[in-house]
């Protein structure tokens, strides 16, 4: 292997752990700010129930379950870029 | 119902809790009479047990009792502990491997460990140290409100003679149990029995929350029967179906301020530190907002219970803590009931266990031993071990001195002090830019302001006779509405912290660039 190859090969893992590590704070943030943005979900319309429960009770519960996938993902990202530290 | 059956299943269980409590000592064997090994289980626990662990810190008294309780009461406003559950394990995802890290490499065992050495002050070391002791305190005394909560159902409801008496005689019993196999196992105990209880509770609630709102025929009619027969409205915590807007700001100061403070509590720290590797704390932590699910339904059982005309006319009799044991009593086979009300109690008893030996930890590393240096390890544990006992019978003092009209409120004036920490545990993760004295100003202006504010909220604002709100009004500024008084608080703590630091650093930096000159 060439030393530009080499050279180019690092720039591109460098691009790499910097999407990541985009990628793992969207992960992080977006359920965050979607939970305190309250007003997102503050609706009582008949409209949006599910089981009975008006929206702003039901909403926060499948955002739970949401969560729960997104931060593992983000788990699994920044564990990677942890391993090759 | 058979309540002898209830009685007979209860106590079979405990039983078996109590011999897995003092079993734990021998599990993953250590040599107990070492702080570390006692307090932090050697650091050698994985994703599942710290899974359990931590999880056995959300599903306490907390969720069981004080916000059904309190959804019960006022509505919507307490559901914020929905949104704030999502947003603690962001928190820590982002902050605890980071301390967890700073923890090994220097070998803390503390969050105060770091703090002492980070501002190289042994004042406000203690300071932060006496403040997660006594913030702490509440929080075990809620547990067991909500033990308290199960016995009262359970011996009310078997015989009519002295129920005071037979409920505070049982949970002095329990406590003396509980203290014993915390002082033989340590957080080995805790963390044994947080799987029995966890195994159980998790049984309990989706058997529950699935069960109990098909017979009483869905949420729609409870909803709209909660909306016209609450019986304890006060304006305006009202709202059936949504938030009214004057609340909006409470429900967001509440649930962000008690998301930033639940990985400031010693306990939760502890069981940070207790686990063996950083890429397990994210994986585990990542995982909990599942947790949250079963506590948004129990949540939702205090809107539910309005549609249950036997279940809350149990909670007129034996008041507004007993909404989900009534609901499950009145809907579940004994058999049932006495499993799930013995989840409920050891619920409340594990987490107690948790909290008290991270009160002990912080006592003798933090407060203890920087004045008394000599103190041999053996010794060290020993004090440890006491400590817990004495903290825990403290709390226990609790509930026979002061009777609150709402268990919450004593959890919730817990994060009124804990938060107050934040500055100097959370940003010497990120920034080595603080200084101690405006820290140290901080913290003090923040208590102040949050204790000023409480007496105001409660007795000028409002004249309750005992604590009623940690919501501070200011609806005179219809945009803002009330606010969680923690947070008015915290700002006030962050701006002296952080504003001081930066403004004695330039002060510095400006007194060294003069110095260079005269060079």
């Amino acid at each position: 292997m060439t030393e530009t190859n080499k050279v180019s090969n690092e720039s591109k893992k460098g691009a790499d752990v910097f999407r990541d590590k985009v990628i793992a704070a969207l992960l992080l943030l977006i359920p965050m700010v979607v939970f305190a943005v309250t007003p997102i979900y503050n609706f009582s319309s008949p409209g949006l129930s599910l089981l009975g429960l008006t929206f702003f009770y039901w909403f926060p519960i499948l955002w739970l379950a949401i969560t729960a996938v997104m931060y593992f993902f983000a788990a699994m990202l920044i564990n990677r870029m942890e391993g090759e530290h | 119902m058979d309540n002898a059956v209830v009685l007979g299943v209860f106590l079979a269980l405990f039983a078996v809790f109590v011999i897995l409590g003092f079993w734990a000592s021998r599990f993953r064997r250590g040599d107990l009479s070492d702080l570390g090994e006692w307090s932090l289980a050697g650091r050698k626990l994985g994703v599942y047990l710290a899974w359990f662990l931590v999880g056995a810190d959300l599903y306490t008294a907390y969720t069981f009792i004080a916000i059904p309780e309190s959804v019960y009461l006022h509505g919507a406003i307490y559901y914020f502990a929905v949104p704030y559950v999502g947003i603690a394990f962001g928190v820590a995802m982002i902050t605890m491997p980071r301390m967890w890290k700073i923890a090994k490499d220097k070998n803390y065992v503390t969050a105060v460990d770091m703090i002492h050495d980070k501002f190289n002050s042994r004042t406000l070391a203690l300071l932060i140290a006496l403040t997660g002791i006594v913030a702490e305190l509440p929080y075990i005394a809620l547990q067991i409100y909500g033990m308290q909560a199960v016995l009262i159902v359970m011996v009310g409801q078997l015989t009519s003679y002295d129920v005071t008496l037979i409920t505070e005689l049982s949970l002095v019993l329990a406590f003396i149990i509980l203290a014993a196999f915390t002082f033989t196992s340590g957080l080995r105990g805790a963390t044994i029995t947080a799987v029995m209880k966890d195994a159980i509770i998790l049984g309990t609630v989706i058997v529950a929350i699935i069960a109990i709102p098909i017979a009483l025929g869905g949420f729609g009619k409870a909803i709209s029967a909660f909306a016209n027969g609450s019986s304890y409205q006060v304006p305006p915590f009202t709202g059936s179906g949504s938030l009214a807007p004057l609340l909006m700001n409470a429900f967001i100061s509440l649930s962000i301020m008690s998301a930033l403070a639940l990985y400031l509590y010693p306990h939760a720290i502890n069981g940070v530190l207790s686990i063996d590797s950083t890429k397990k704390i994210r994986l585990s932590t990542a995982l909990l907002p599942l947790y949250g699910i079963g506590l948004a339904f129990l949540a939702l059982f205090g809107v539910l219970i309005y549609s249950s005309q036997p279940a809350l006319a149990m909670v007129k009799l034996y008041g507004p803590t007993t909404v989900v044991p009534a609901l499950i009593y009145v809907e579940f086979p004994d058999w049932f009931v006495g499993i799930a009300f013995l989840g409920i109690f050891i619920g409340g008893l594990v987490p107690a266990s948790i909290m008290a030996i991270s009160q002990a930890n912080l006592a003798v590393r933090n407060v203890i031993k920087p004045y008394w240096p000599n103190i041999d390890p053996k010794m060290e544990a020993r004090l440890a071990k006491w400590l817990s006992v004495i903290f825990k019978f403290i709390a226990l003092g609790f509930i026979f001195l002061i009777s609150p009209t709402f268990a919450l409120g004593l959890q919730l004036v817990g994060g009124i002090i804990i938060l107050q920490t934040l500055p100097a545990i959370f940003l010497p993760l990120y920034t080595d830019r603080l200084e101690k004295v405006p820290v140290g100003v901080g913290w003090a202006a923040g208590l102040i302001l949050g204790v000023y504010m409480l007496y105001g909220a409660n007795f000028v604002q409002h004249t309750y006779t005992t604590i009623s709100t940690v919501l501070f009004d200011f609806s005179t500024v219809s945009w803002v509405g009330f606010l969680y008084i923690a947070f008015v608080a915290l700002l006030l703590n962050l701006l002296i912290s952080v504003g001081g630091s930066y403004l004695m650093g330039m002060i510095h930096g400006s007194a060294k660039g003069a110095a260079g000159k005269s060079d």
